[in-house]
């Protein structure tokens, strides 16, 4: 069997197939995502794509076909790095358009490794 | 009045003459392909003789040969083929100085096989695995990666952000593709900014070096061309002034020659084979056009007209009609003779103009002299020529004298008597193929 990726897996994914893996990936690690979770702390107030609120675990698109989150601007961001870098928040942000399956359950998987690092330490 | 003939007469009538028809026809396209045949052959053969008066009048630039060209045909009268020797033998020599002020001669080709060889080579050893180390780094977040530092301390990507993963991504399948040579992107950064630089300066270099020894291999090239050229300039001078001779004879044809060349009898017989080829072409081309094209035509209409009624006449709807003798007569006249007497005359003609053997030089070039009876000995009137007409309505008294007698061993065919024959009964050519 070749070791060649089936062409399905470099096809680039729409965000909403893109959420589906994610969702999929980060359950298998044990989180329990709930989509579109309504995510309101220092003074911020966004929907998340996908979150687990007791795990403080999630993912979010920043980036879409159709250009920037509106919702994210600059100073929402670096509220939420700001938690991310306390180590009170876990959020993979996918700040790039052109996604592929494999590229993204590589980067899942990373992700989550070093949030299991984080916590455990 | 009763129609007397019925389809089957009818019928009975075509069948008769179908077949004549048909070798008319096979006749008339053998006579077309010996034609054309004819033609062809007379065709390459001008452009032959007309070298060979070329030769024969300037076969050297000698003032001798050239005093004889003006004479015979009044070109090249003030050529100066020692000044023109001269003028090109100067001109070689100043490319030839000139080539030496920029390019040392003598070690030039040294220098083509030697070190501009070795080092063209030598860069090209080197460059093979810069280009492979280039090859195997491509990947299209390459630039990206190194635009943002990534493998060094300066790499400010966090790591929840998924470009953070694309780019770990990116440089491991960059060291892989690499062969495994560095284990730390940092690494192969480093060798690839070196790589990359030492394999644009050797790059240049090559390009350069092989232009260089292009440019001294085409100026050595040219040396030698000139070099050759200095043995050769009577030869070059001599082509100069045959294409000048050549150009003269083709603008003023056989005209240049009249009269002038009288009194060089070898010239003249060379002159008068290249013009009479030249007639015999004409009279060729003008026997097809005028006479067998419409022959064969009216025999191809008639045989395609008689087919198409056959088949009409056979089917049963047709079966009871009638035909008056008139019609029957009209429609199957007996054409045979008129058929005959065509090819007795086309075949003299033709033979004239195919069977005519190298006697040009009894031709001449004055107007009172008609080339056709010279190829027929006087023995076939030649009115499908709108020429050979003309000359005989302008010289009324005009009769054709044999230049040679029968001790010459020039034989005629059967074919010529019977085209007198054919001629003596006063009618007109022209009624022999109207296709009537």
């Amino acid at each position: 069997m070749s070791d060649e990726a089936p062409k399905i897996r470099q096809a680039q994914l729409t965000e909403e197939e893109g959420c589906a893996l994610l969702k999929v990936r980060f359950n298998e690690a044990g989180f329990k995502i709930q989509e579109r979770f309504v995510f309101e702390e220092v003074g911020v107030s966004v929907e998340l794509d996908g979150f687990d609120p007791e795990a403080r675990v999630g993912y979010e698109y920043l980036t879409t076909e159709e250009g920037d989150r509106i919702e994210f601007t600059p100073s929402v961001v670096a509220s939420l790095e700001g938690l991310m870098e306390k180590g009170e928040l876990f959020l993979l942000m996918i700040d790039e358009r052109s996604v592929d399956a494999k590229g993204l359950s590589l980067a899942a998987e990373r992700f989550l490794a070093y949030v299991k690092s984080e916590q455990s330490s | 009045m009763s129609r007397g003939f019925g389809v089957r007469d009818w019928l009975r009538r075509a069948r008769d003459l179908l077949p004549k028809l048909q070798d008319q026809s096979d006749r008339f396209h053998r006579a077309q392909r010996a034609h054309r045949d004819l033609a062809e052959r007379l065709r390459q053969e001008i452009p032959e003789r007309f070298e060979g008066l070329l030769l024969d009048l300037l076969p050297d630039i000698t003032a001798a040969s050239l005093q004889r060209v003006a004479k015979v045909t009044g070109a090249l009268g003030g050529a100066d083929p020692q000044g023109m020797v001269a003028e090109r033998r100067t001109a070689i020599e100043a490319e030839q100085a000139e080539i030496r002020s920029d390019v040392e001669i003598e070690t030039a080709q040294q220098r083509i096989e030697g070190p501009l060889e070795d080092e063209i080579t030598e860069l090209k050893r080197s460059l093979g695995p810069i280009r492979r180390f280039l090859r195997e780094a491509k990947h299209p977040r390459l630039d990206r990666l190194l635009d943002c530092d990534y493998g060094t301390p300066s790499y400010s990507v966090p790591w929840w952000r998924l470009s953070y993963y694309s780019d770990w991504k990116a440089g491991d399948e960059i060291l892989e593709a690499t062969g495994a040579e560095f284990e730390e992107f940092a690494a192969f950064r480093e060798a690839f900014a070196g790589r990359f630089n030492q394999g644009v300066i050797s790059q240049s270099k090559y390009e350069a070096r092989v232009e260089e020894q292009g440019v001294l291999k085409r100026t050595l090239s040219r040396y030698r061309e000139l070099e050759q050229s200095l043995t050769q300039v009577e030869d070059l001078v001599l082509l100069e002034l045959r294409g000048t001779l050549r150009a003269f004879l083709q603008a003023r044809g056989e005209g240049a020659l009249e009269g002038r060349i009288d009194a060089d009898r070898g010239a003249k017989n060379m002159a008068l084979g290249w013009v009479g080829v030249g007639k015999r072409l004409q009279y060729v081309q003008e026997l097809e056009r005028e006479r067998l094209t419409p022959f064969g035509a009216a025999i191809e209409k008639s045989l395609a007209k008689m087919r198409r009624k056959s088949v009409k006449y056979a089917r049963p709807k047709k079966a009871y009609t009638r035909f008056s003798a008139d019609e029957i007569e009209r429609t199957f006249v007996d054409r045979s003779a008129k058929w005959d007497k065509f090819w007795t005359r086309y075949d003299a003609a033709f033979a004239a103009l195919n069977d005519f053997d190298d006697r040009y030089h009894y031709g001449r070039f004055e107007d009172d002299f008609l080339w056709w009876d010279l190829f027929c000995d006087g023995r076939v009137k030649g009115r499908f020529s709108e020429e050979v007409t003309e000359f005989y309505e302008e010289y009324e008294e005009y009769s054709w004298e044999s230049p040679w007698d029968d001790s010459d061993g020039y034989e005629w065919e059967e074919g010529y008597a019977a085209a007198a024959v054919a001629d003596a009964d006063g009618r007109d050519e022209g009624e022999l193929w109207d296709g009537s």
